[in-house]
Protein backbone atom coordinates (compact mmCIF):
# COMPACT_ATOMS: atom_id res chain seq x y z
CA UNK A 1 0.00 0.00 0.00
CA UNK A 2 1.23 3.74 -0.84
CA UNK A 3 2.00 6.05 1.75
CA UNK A 4 -0.61 8.41 1.37
CA UNK A 5 -3.28 5.44 0.94
CA UNK A 6 -1.87 3.80 4.22
CA UNK A 7 -2.18 7.04 5.99
CA UNK A 8 -5.84 6.98 4.68
CA UNK A 9 -6.46 4.02 6.17
CA UNK A 10 -5.29 4.25 9.57
CA UNK A 11 -6.85 7.77 9.74
CA UNK A 12 -10.30 6.46 8.63
CA UNK A 13 -9.93 3.45 11.04
CA UNK A 14 -8.94 5.94 14.12
CA UNK A 15 -12.04 7.98 12.87
CA UNK A 16 -13.68 4.77 13.24
CA UNK A 17 -12.47 3.36 16.89
CA UNK A 18 -13.24 7.52 17.82
CA UNK A 19 -16.73 7.50 16.90
CA UNK A 20 -17.73 3.71 17.93
CA UNK A 21 -15.93 3.69 21.21
CA UNK A 22 -17.00 7.09 22.59
CA UNK A 23 -20.60 7.15 22.83
CA UNK A 24 -23.42 4.90 22.84
CA UNK A 25 -25.49 3.88 20.30
CA UNK A 26 -28.39 5.81 19.13
CA UNK A 27 -31.25 4.82 21.22
CA UNK A 28 -29.23 2.69 24.13
CA UNK A 29 -31.99 3.27 27.17
CA UNK A 30 -32.32 1.63 30.50
CA UNK A 31 -34.86 1.19 33.01
CA UNK A 32 -33.75 1.85 36.55
CA UNK A 33 -35.17 0.97 40.10
CA UNK A 34 -35.22 1.47 43.55
CA UNK A 35 -32.56 -1.06 44.87
CA UNK A 36 -34.87 -2.23 47.18
CA UNK A 37 -37.11 -3.39 44.96
CA UNK A 38 -36.52 -6.97 43.90
CA UNK A 39 -37.77 -7.14 40.34
CA UNK A 40 -33.96 -7.60 38.43
CA UNK A 41 -35.74 -8.00 35.52
CA UNK A 42 -38.88 -7.81 33.47
CA UNK A 43 -40.57 -8.71 29.85
CA UNK A 44 -42.01 -6.21 27.47
CA UNK A 45 -45.79 -7.27 28.33
CA UNK A 46 -44.46 -6.84 32.41
CA UNK A 47 -43.08 -3.00 31.60
CA UNK A 48 -46.01 -2.04 29.46
CA UNK A 49 -48.36 -3.20 32.32
CA UNK A 50 -46.39 -1.29 34.59
CA UNK A 51 -46.33 2.35 32.28
CA UNK A 52 -49.95 2.35 31.50
CA UNK A 53 -51.16 1.27 35.16
CA UNK A 54 -52.17 -2.92 34.40
CA UNK A 55 -49.82 -3.54 37.17
CA UNK A 56 -50.21 -1.26 40.59
CA UNK A 57 -47.42 -3.58 42.57
CA UNK A 58 -43.98 -4.92 42.06
CA UNK A 59 -43.72 -9.11 43.14
CA UNK A 60 -41.88 -7.31 46.67
CA UNK A 61 -44.97 -5.66 47.12
CA UNK A 62 -43.61 -2.15 46.56
CA UNK A 63 -46.00 0.47 44.66
CA UNK A 64 -45.41 1.16 41.15
CA UNK A 65 -44.69 4.93 41.16
CA UNK A 66 -43.79 5.14 36.98
CA UNK A 67 -41.23 8.60 36.30
CA UNK A 68 -41.64 9.83 32.85
CA UNK A 69 -39.49 12.01 30.48
CA UNK A 70 -41.35 14.87 28.98
CA UNK A 71 -42.70 14.70 25.88
CA UNK A 72 -40.07 14.76 22.63
CA UNK A 73 -37.24 13.42 24.79
CA UNK A 74 -35.38 10.55 23.03
CA UNK A 75 -36.77 8.29 26.18
CA UNK A 76 -40.07 8.55 25.62
CA UNK A 77 -39.70 7.48 21.81
CA UNK A 78 -37.36 4.79 22.79
CA UNK A 79 -40.02 4.32 25.48
CA UNK A 80 -43.17 4.23 23.57
CA UNK A 81 -41.47 2.02 20.23
CA UNK A 82 -40.35 -0.68 22.65
CA UNK A 83 -43.81 -0.95 24.88
CA UNK A 84 -46.17 -0.23 22.14
CA UNK A 85 -44.66 -0.32 18.71
CA UNK A 86 -45.69 3.22 18.36
CA UNK A 87 -45.32 6.86 18.72
CA UNK A 88 -45.19 8.57 21.93
CA UNK A 89 -48.47 10.47 21.13
CA UNK A 90 -50.14 6.98 21.59
CA UNK A 91 -48.31 5.78 24.64
CA UNK A 92 -48.91 9.08 25.84
CA UNK A 93 -52.48 9.02 25.19
CA UNK A 94 -53.08 5.57 26.37
CA UNK A 95 -51.55 6.63 30.05
CA UNK A 96 -53.39 9.88 30.60
CA UNK A 97 -56.48 7.64 29.58
CA UNK A 98 -55.76 5.54 31.97
CA UNK A 99 -55.08 8.30 34.79
CA UNK A 100 -58.56 9.87 33.62
CA UNK A 101 -60.12 6.40 34.32
CA UNK A 102 -58.59 6.36 37.81
CA UNK A 103 -56.00 3.03 36.75
CA UNK A 104 -53.59 4.85 37.27
CA UNK A 105 -51.27 7.39 39.11
CA UNK A 106 -50.30 10.10 37.21
CA UNK A 107 -46.71 9.90 36.64
CA UNK A 108 -44.34 12.22 37.44
CA UNK A 109 -42.20 14.25 35.27
CA UNK A 110 -38.19 13.39 34.89
CA UNK A 111 -36.83 16.05 33.04
CA UNK A 112 -33.44 14.35 32.99
CA UNK A 113 -31.20 10.97 33.78
CA UNK A 114 -30.28 13.09 37.20
CA UNK A 115 -33.46 13.60 38.04
CA UNK A 116 -34.95 10.05 36.68
CA UNK A 117 -32.20 8.75 39.43
CA UNK A 118 -33.28 10.80 42.01
CA UNK A 119 -36.88 10.39 41.62
CA UNK A 120 -36.40 6.43 41.51
CA UNK A 121 -33.91 6.60 44.79
CA UNK A 122 -36.70 7.92 46.95
CA UNK A 123 -39.56 6.06 45.52
CA UNK A 124 -39.22 2.08 46.80
CA UNK A 125 -41.58 1.55 43.55
CA UNK A 126 -40.07 4.02 41.30
CA UNK A 127 -39.10 2.66 37.75
CA UNK A 128 -38.14 5.37 34.56
CA UNK A 129 -35.39 5.49 31.66
CA UNK A 130 -32.20 6.92 31.81
CA UNK A 131 -29.71 6.51 28.55
CA UNK A 132 -27.20 3.63 28.69
CA UNK A 133 -24.23 6.12 29.57
CA UNK A 134 -25.75 7.35 32.79
CA UNK A 135 -26.48 3.71 33.77
CA UNK A 136 -22.91 3.09 34.02
CA UNK A 137 -22.76 4.59 37.20
CA UNK A 138 -25.74 4.57 39.50
CA UNK A 139 -25.27 5.49 42.91
CA UNK A 140 -26.04 3.97 46.22
CA UNK A 141 -29.78 2.56 46.23
CA UNK A 142 -30.58 2.35 42.58
CA UNK A 143 -30.22 -0.25 40.48
CA UNK A 144 -30.85 -1.07 36.42
CA UNK A 145 -33.91 -3.50 35.68
CA UNK A 146 -32.91 -5.61 33.00
CA UNK A 147 -35.08 -5.42 30.14
CA UNK A 148 -35.92 -8.62 28.04
CA UNK A 149 -37.14 -7.40 24.84
CA UNK B 1 -58.99 5.64 84.91
CA UNK B 2 -59.93 7.88 82.35
CA UNK B 3 -56.74 9.89 83.14
CA UNK B 4 -54.86 7.02 82.34
CA UNK B 5 -57.00 6.15 79.16
CA UNK B 6 -56.18 9.81 77.64
CA UNK B 7 -53.06 9.71 78.52
CA UNK B 8 -52.58 5.99 76.34
CA UNK B 9 -54.37 7.03 73.86
CA UNK B 10 -52.03 10.75 73.55
CA UNK B 11 -48.95 8.37 74.09
CA UNK B 12 -50.18 6.25 71.30
CA UNK B 13 -51.31 9.17 68.99
CA UNK B 14 -47.79 10.82 69.23
CA UNK B 15 -46.41 7.29 68.49
CA UNK B 16 -47.87 6.70 65.33
CA UNK B 17 -47.25 10.53 64.26
CA UNK B 18 -43.55 10.11 64.92
CA UNK B 19 -43.49 6.34 63.34
CA UNK B 20 -45.32 7.76 60.14
CA UNK B 21 -42.82 7.86 57.22
CA UNK B 22 -43.20 10.54 55.19
CA UNK B 23 -45.72 9.57 51.94
CA UNK B 24 -45.52 11.35 49.06
CA UNK B 25 -48.50 13.13 47.75
CA UNK B 26 -49.98 13.70 44.23
CA UNK B 27 -52.36 16.31 43.05
CA UNK B 28 -53.22 17.36 39.73
CA UNK B 29 -56.52 19.11 38.01
CA UNK B 30 -57.36 17.78 34.05
CA UNK B 31 -59.88 19.12 32.11
CA UNK B 32 -61.33 17.03 28.69
CA UNK B 33 -63.80 17.92 26.85
CA UNK B 34 -64.88 17.93 22.93
CA UNK B 35 -66.55 20.52 20.42
CA UNK B 36 -68.81 19.00 17.58
CA UNK B 37 -71.05 20.03 14.21
CA UNK B 38 -73.56 17.80 12.84
CA UNK B 39 -75.65 16.96 9.92
CA UNK B 40 -78.40 15.21 10.31
CA UNK B 41 -81.33 13.91 8.11
CA UNK B 42 -84.41 12.48 9.81
CA UNK B 43 -86.97 10.65 8.13
CA UNK B 44 -89.92 9.46 9.30
CA UNK B 45 -91.05 5.91 8.61
CA UNK B 46 -94.43 6.60 9.03
CA UNK B 47 -95.25 8.78 6.13
CA UNK B 48 -91.64 9.89 4.53
CA UNK B 49 -91.33 13.27 5.80
CA UNK B 50 -87.87 14.84 6.35
CA UNK B 51 -86.62 16.86 8.52
CA UNK B 52 -82.69 18.58 8.00
CA UNK B 53 -81.18 20.23 10.62
CA UNK B 54 -77.43 21.11 11.29
CA UNK B 55 -75.51 22.79 14.20
CA UNK B 56 -72.56 23.30 16.28
CA UNK B 57 -72.23 21.62 19.49
CA UNK B 58 -70.83 21.62 23.05
CA UNK B 59 -70.39 18.65 23.65
CA UNK B 60 -68.84 18.48 26.86
CA UNK B 61 -66.56 19.92 29.26
CA UNK B 62 -64.96 17.87 32.23
CA UNK B 63 -62.96 19.73 35.19
CA UNK B 64 -61.07 16.50 36.27
CA UNK B 65 -59.35 16.38 39.89
CA UNK B 66 -57.10 13.68 41.04
CA UNK B 67 -54.89 13.49 44.59
CA UNK B 68 -53.12 10.63 46.06
CA UNK B 69 -51.07 9.92 49.06
CA UNK B 70 -49.59 6.56 49.92
CA UNK B 71 -52.20 4.08 48.95
CA UNK B 72 -55.39 6.66 49.38
CA UNK B 73 -57.02 8.26 46.33
CA UNK B 74 -59.58 10.51 45.11
CA UNK B 75 -60.72 11.64 41.52
CA UNK B 76 -63.81 14.10 40.84
CA UNK B 77 -65.06 14.98 37.68
CA UNK B 78 -67.24 17.39 37.04
CA UNK B 79 -69.56 17.37 33.67
CA UNK B 80 -71.00 20.58 31.93
CA UNK B 81 -72.86 19.27 28.88
CA UNK B 82 -75.88 19.87 27.00
CA UNK B 83 -79.19 18.37 27.19
CA UNK B 84 -82.30 18.15 24.96
CA UNK B 85 -83.62 21.51 26.02
CA UNK B 86 -80.38 23.61 24.92
CA UNK B 87 -79.71 24.07 28.56
CA UNK B 88 -76.04 23.66 29.46
CA UNK B 89 -76.42 20.73 33.13
CA UNK B 90 -73.87 20.55 35.27
CA UNK B 91 -73.27 16.78 36.80
CA UNK B 92 -70.98 15.16 39.55
CA UNK B 93 -70.10 12.06 37.21
CA UNK B 94 -67.76 10.26 39.28
CA UNK B 95 -66.36 11.64 43.01
CA UNK B 96 -64.52 8.59 44.03
CA UNK B 97 -62.53 8.02 47.15
CA UNK B 98 -60.41 4.23 46.61
CA UNK B 99 -58.12 2.44 48.97
CA UNK B 100 -56.19 0.02 47.55
CA UNK B 101 -55.09 -2.83 49.84
CA UNK B 102 -52.93 -4.75 46.89
CA UNK B 103 -53.14 -5.80 43.57
CA UNK B 104 -55.78 -8.17 45.00
CA UNK B 105 -57.88 -5.83 46.70
CA UNK B 106 -59.14 -1.98 45.81
CA UNK B 107 -62.18 -0.57 47.78
CA UNK B 108 -64.04 2.82 45.83
CA UNK B 109 -66.32 4.55 47.85
CA UNK B 110 -68.71 7.56 45.95
CA UNK B 111 -70.10 7.66 43.07
CA UNK B 112 -68.61 5.65 39.54
CA UNK B 113 -69.35 4.33 36.78
CA UNK B 114 -71.01 0.99 37.02
CA UNK B 115 -68.94 -1.88 36.17
CA UNK B 116 -70.76 -3.10 33.29
CA UNK B 117 -69.14 -5.00 30.23
CA UNK B 118 -66.22 -2.66 29.03
CA UNK B 119 -67.16 0.62 27.36
CA UNK B 120 -68.74 2.00 30.68
CA UNK B 121 -66.00 2.03 32.53
CA UNK B 122 -62.75 2.07 29.78
CA UNK B 123 -64.27 5.45 28.73
CA UNK B 124 -65.70 7.67 31.19
CA UNK B 125 -68.36 10.71 29.81
CA UNK B 126 -65.80 13.38 29.62
CA UNK B 127 -63.04 11.87 27.67
CA UNK B 128 -64.19 11.93 24.01
CA UNK B 129 -60.47 12.66 22.79
CA UNK B 130 -60.23 9.10 23.92
CA UNK B 131 -63.15 7.44 22.14
CA UNK B 132 -62.78 5.94 18.46
CA UNK B 133 -66.43 7.23 17.72
CA UNK B 134 -67.60 10.95 18.84
CA UNK B 135 -70.07 9.68 21.79
CA UNK B 136 -70.35 6.38 24.08
CA UNK B 137 -72.95 3.97 22.01
CA UNK B 138 -76.37 4.46 23.72
CA UNK B 139 -76.33 1.58 25.99
CA UNK B 140 -74.30 3.92 28.57
CA UNK B 141 -74.73 7.15 26.91
CA UNK B 142 -75.77 9.62 29.56
CA UNK B 143 -76.96 12.19 28.00
CA UNK B 144 -79.94 13.35 28.98
CA UNK B 145 -79.86 10.12 31.10
CA UNK B 146 -81.11 7.81 28.45
CA UNK B 147 -78.63 5.13 28.71
CA UNK B 148 -80.15 1.58 28.52
CA UNK B 149 -77.68 0.14 31.04
CA UNK B 150 -77.36 1.94 35.43
CA UNK B 151 -74.61 3.69 33.75
CA UNK B 152 -73.43 5.21 37.14
CA UNK B 153 -73.94 4.32 40.52
CA UNK B 154 -73.50 5.05 43.95
CA UNK B 155 -72.17 2.99 46.61
CA UNK B 156 -69.28 0.98 47.12
CA UNK B 157 -66.81 -0.93 44.79
CA UNK B 158 -64.48 -3.54 45.36
CA UNK B 159 -61.92 -4.99 42.53
CA UNK B 160 -58.91 -6.73 42.45
CA UNK B 161 -56.85 -9.23 40.29
CA UNK B 162 -57.23 -12.79 41.77
CA UNK B 163 -53.85 -14.43 43.16
CA UNK B 164 -53.46 -17.39 41.07
CA UNK B 165 -53.18 -18.26 37.05
CA UNK B 166 -50.74 -15.56 36.97
CA UNK B 167 -53.11 -12.65 38.24
CA UNK B 168 -55.31 -12.80 35.00
CA UNK B 169 -58.86 -13.21 36.14
CA UNK B 170 -60.27 -9.83 38.19
CA UNK B 171 -63.48 -9.30 39.63
CA UNK B 172 -66.18 -6.33 40.36
CA UNK B 173 -68.25 -6.05 42.80
CA UNK B 174 -70.90 -3.45 43.26
CA UNK B 175 -73.06 -3.16 46.22
CA UNK B 176 -74.82 0.22 45.25
CA UNK B 177 -77.99 2.84 46.06
CA UNK B 178 -79.62 1.28 42.92
CA UNK B 179 -81.82 2.59 40.30
CA UNK B 180 -84.66 5.31 41.16
CA UNK B 181 -88.24 5.50 40.37
CA UNK B 182 -86.86 6.58 36.55
CA UNK B 183 -83.20 5.96 34.45
CA UNK B 184 -82.76 10.12 35.09
CA UNK B 185 -83.17 9.61 38.55
CA UNK B 186 -79.37 8.42 40.11
CA UNK B 187 -79.81 7.71 44.03
CA UNK B 188 -77.15 10.01 44.55
CA UNK B 189 -78.29 11.18 48.16
CA UNK B 190 -79.81 8.01 49.33
CA UNK B 191 -81.51 4.67 48.54
CA UNK B 192 -85.05 5.34 48.25
CA UNK B 193 -86.48 1.72 48.75
CA UNK B 194 -83.33 0.56 50.86
CA UNK B 195 -82.71 -2.61 48.87
CA UNK B 196 -78.72 -2.56 47.39
CA UNK B 197 -77.92 -3.25 43.89
CA UNK B 198 -74.93 -5.73 43.59
CA UNK B 199 -73.19 -6.29 40.53
CA UNK B 200 -70.36 -8.62 39.60
CA UNK B 201 -68.21 -8.64 36.63
CA UNK B 202 -65.22 -11.55 36.43
CA UNK B 203 -63.13 -10.99 33.40
CA UNK B 204 -59.80 -13.09 32.38
CA UNK B 205 -56.65 -11.25 30.35
CA UNK B 206 -54.08 -12.99 28.29
CA UNK B 207 -51.72 -11.13 25.82
CA UNK B 208 -54.06 -7.91 26.27
CA UNK B 209 -57.71 -9.91 24.88
CA UNK B 210 -59.93 -9.27 28.17
CA UNK B 211 -63.54 -11.43 28.23
CA UNK B 212 -66.22 -10.77 30.79
CA UNK B 213 -69.52 -11.61 31.98
CA UNK B 214 -71.68 -9.15 34.18
CA UNK B 215 -74.36 -10.17 36.73
CA UNK B 216 -76.76 -7.57 38.21
CA UNK B 217 -80.04 -7.47 39.93
CA UNK B 218 -81.60 -4.53 41.87
CA UNK B 219 -84.84 -3.64 43.03
CA UNK B 220 -86.81 -0.83 41.21
CA UNK B 221 -89.24 1.39 43.67
CA UNK B 222 -92.27 2.34 42.32
CA UNK B 223 -93.57 5.14 40.53
CA UNK B 224 -96.74 6.70 41.11
CA UNK B 225 -97.10 10.20 38.98
CA UNK B 226 -100.90 9.89 38.83
CA UNK B 227 -100.85 9.51 35.47
CA UNK B 228 -101.66 5.64 34.22
CA UNK B 229 -100.44 5.96 31.30
CA UNK B 230 -96.90 6.36 32.82
CA UNK B 231 -97.43 4.92 36.53
CA UNK B 232 -95.17 1.64 37.69
CA UNK B 233 -97.25 0.84 40.42
CA UNK B 234 -94.96 -1.90 41.58
CA UNK B 235 -91.11 -2.73 42.36
CA UNK B 236 -89.78 -4.15 39.61
CA UNK B 237 -86.75 -6.65 39.74
CA UNK B 238 -83.98 -5.74 37.29
CA UNK B 239 -81.45 -8.39 36.21
CA UNK B 240 -78.90 -7.69 33.67
CA UNK B 241 -77.18 -10.75 31.83
CA UNK B 242 -73.67 -9.59 29.41
CA UNK B 243 -70.48 -10.27 28.28
CA UNK B 244 -68.17 -8.72 26.77
CA UNK B 245 -64.12 -9.34 24.64
CA UNK B 246 -62.05 -6.66 24.32
CA UNK B 247 -59.13 -5.99 21.99
CA UNK B 248 -57.47 -2.68 22.53
CA UNK B 249 -53.44 -2.70 22.09
CA UNK B 250 -51.92 -0.88 19.41
CA UNK B 251 -52.66 -1.18 16.12
CA UNK B 252 -55.91 -3.06 17.19
CA UNK B 253 -59.45 -1.79 18.48
CA UNK B 254 -61.86 -4.86 19.07
CA UNK B 255 -64.79 -4.10 21.58
CA UNK B 256 -68.09 -6.10 21.63
CA UNK B 257 -70.65 -6.45 24.19
CA UNK B 258 -73.95 -7.71 24.89
CA UNK B 259 -76.58 -7.92 27.25
CA UNK B 260 -79.79 -9.37 28.52
CA UNK B 261 -82.05 -7.01 30.52
CA UNK B 262 -85.09 -8.32 32.26
CA UNK B 263 -87.39 -5.96 34.53
CA UNK B 264 -89.60 -8.85 36.16
CA UNK B 265 -93.08 -7.26 37.94
CA UNK B 266 -95.78 -9.16 39.85
CA UNK B 267 -97.98 -9.41 36.47
CA UNK B 268 -95.14 -9.10 33.76
CA UNK B 269 -91.18 -9.60 32.35
CA UNK B 270 -90.15 -7.45 30.02
CA UNK B 271 -86.86 -8.11 28.07
CA UNK B 272 -84.60 -6.23 26.25
CA UNK B 273 -81.95 -7.27 24.23
CA UNK B 274 -78.93 -4.62 23.51
CA UNK B 275 -75.53 -5.06 22.38
CA UNK B 276 -72.74 -2.94 20.52
CA UNK B 277 -69.64 -3.61 18.36
CA UNK B 278 -66.33 -1.53 17.49
CA UNK B 279 -63.73 -2.06 15.61
CA UNK B 280 -60.64 0.23 14.30
CA UNK B 281 -57.22 -0.01 13.16
CA UNK B 282 -54.44 2.48 13.27
CA UNK B 283 -52.20 3.58 10.81
CA UNK B 284 -49.90 6.16 12.14
CA UNK B 285 -52.20 9.02 14.01
CA UNK B 286 -55.01 7.96 12.01
CA UNK B 287 -57.37 5.27 12.77
CA UNK B 288 -60.37 4.56 10.75
CA UNK B 289 -63.52 2.87 12.65
CA UNK B 290 -66.74 1.52 12.87
CA UNK B 291 -69.56 0.85 15.43
CA UNK B 292 -72.60 -1.11 14.96
CA UNK B 293 -75.73 -0.87 18.12
CA UNK B 294 -78.47 -2.28 18.30
CA UNK B 295 -81.47 -2.80 20.78
CA UNK B 296 -84.68 -4.67 20.88
CA UNK B 297 -87.05 -3.60 23.37
CA UNK B 298 -90.23 -5.38 24.87
CA UNK B 299 -94.08 -4.80 23.78
CA UNK B 300 -95.61 -3.68 24.81
CA UNK B 301 -93.23 -1.13 26.20
CA UNK B 302 -91.27 -1.75 28.95
CA UNK B 303 -92.76 0.26 32.10
CA UNK B 304 -89.42 1.75 33.59
CA UNK B 305 -88.70 3.29 30.47
CA UNK B 306 -92.36 5.00 29.74
CA UNK B 307 -90.83 8.32 31.20
CA UNK B 308 -87.23 8.47 29.74
CA UNK B 309 -85.96 8.68 26.09
CA UNK B 310 -84.32 4.71 26.19
CA UNK B 311 -87.69 3.20 23.97
CA UNK B 312 -88.84 6.63 22.54
CA UNK B 313 -87.72 5.70 19.00
CA UNK B 314 -88.72 2.06 19.31
CA UNK B 315 -86.06 -0.76 18.35
CA UNK B 316 -83.39 0.29 16.36
CA UNK B 317 -79.88 -0.64 14.26
CA UNK B 318 -77.14 1.64 13.84
CA UNK B 319 -73.79 2.09 12.10
CA UNK B 320 -71.42 4.71 12.46
CA UNK B 321 -67.99 4.74 10.44
CA UNK B 322 -65.55 7.23 10.67
CA UNK B 323 -61.36 8.54 10.49
CA UNK B 324 -60.15 9.56 14.04
CA UNK B 325 -56.77 11.48 13.78
CA UNK B 326 -54.33 11.79 17.13
CA UNK B 327 -52.97 15.62 16.61
CA UNK B 328 -50.70 14.53 19.53
CA UNK B 329 -50.96 13.75 22.74
CA UNK B 330 -53.97 16.45 23.80
CA UNK B 331 -56.18 16.56 20.61
CA UNK B 332 -58.21 14.90 18.66
CA UNK B 333 -60.02 15.29 15.49
CA UNK B 334 -63.05 12.99 14.09
CA UNK B 335 -64.70 12.98 10.90
CA UNK B 336 -68.27 10.61 11.01
CA UNK B 337 -71.17 9.34 9.23
CA UNK B 338 -73.83 7.45 10.76
CA UNK B 339 -77.16 5.52 9.72
CA UNK B 340 -79.65 4.84 12.18
CA UNK B 341 -83.06 3.09 11.62
CA UNK B 342 -85.30 2.69 14.49
CA UNK B 343 -89.23 1.78 14.76
CA UNK B 344 -89.98 4.82 14.40
CA UNK B 345 -87.07 6.88 12.23
CA UNK B 346 -84.16 6.83 9.97
CA UNK B 347 -81.75 9.53 10.84
CA UNK B 348 -78.47 10.36 8.41
CA UNK B 349 -75.62 12.35 10.33
CA UNK B 350 -72.29 13.98 9.40
CA UNK B 351 -70.44 15.12 12.06
CA UNK B 352 -66.68 16.41 13.08
CA UNK B 353 -65.58 16.68 16.31
CA UNK B 354 -62.50 18.13 17.67
CA UNK B 355 -61.93 16.51 21.17
CA UNK B 356 -58.86 17.65 24.06
CA UNK B 357 -57.64 16.47 27.12
CA UNK B 358 -55.22 18.01 29.46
Amino acid sequence: MSQPGAKIGIAATLVLVLFAGGRASAGDFVFVRNAANDTAQAGKDEMRDVFTGKKGTWKGGQKVEVGLSPSGSAEIKWLAQELVGASEDILLAKIKQEVFKGDMKKPATVGSAAECIAFVKKSAGGVCVVDADSAKSLPDGVAVLKFNK
Amino acid sequence: MKRLILISACCAAAALSFGRRAVAQEFSVGTYGAIEYNATRTVQRADSSATTTNGFNLASLDLFLRGSMGNWSFLSEVLFDVDRGNDISIDLDRFQLSYEVGDWLKITGGRFHTSLGYYNTAYPQGGAVYLLPMDRPELVDQHDNRSILPASTVGLNFHGKLPFAQQRFSYDLDVANGRGVQSDDLANGGDINNQKMFNLRLRYEINGLIMGVNGLIDWIPPRNNMDPATDQLNTLREQILGAHIAYVEHPWHLIAEGYHIQHVGPDQTQRTLAGLTELGYTVGQVTPYARYEFARFPSPPDVFWLTTFQQSRGNYNAVSTGIKIVANENFAVKIELEWNRSDLNTEYRAGTQVAFGF
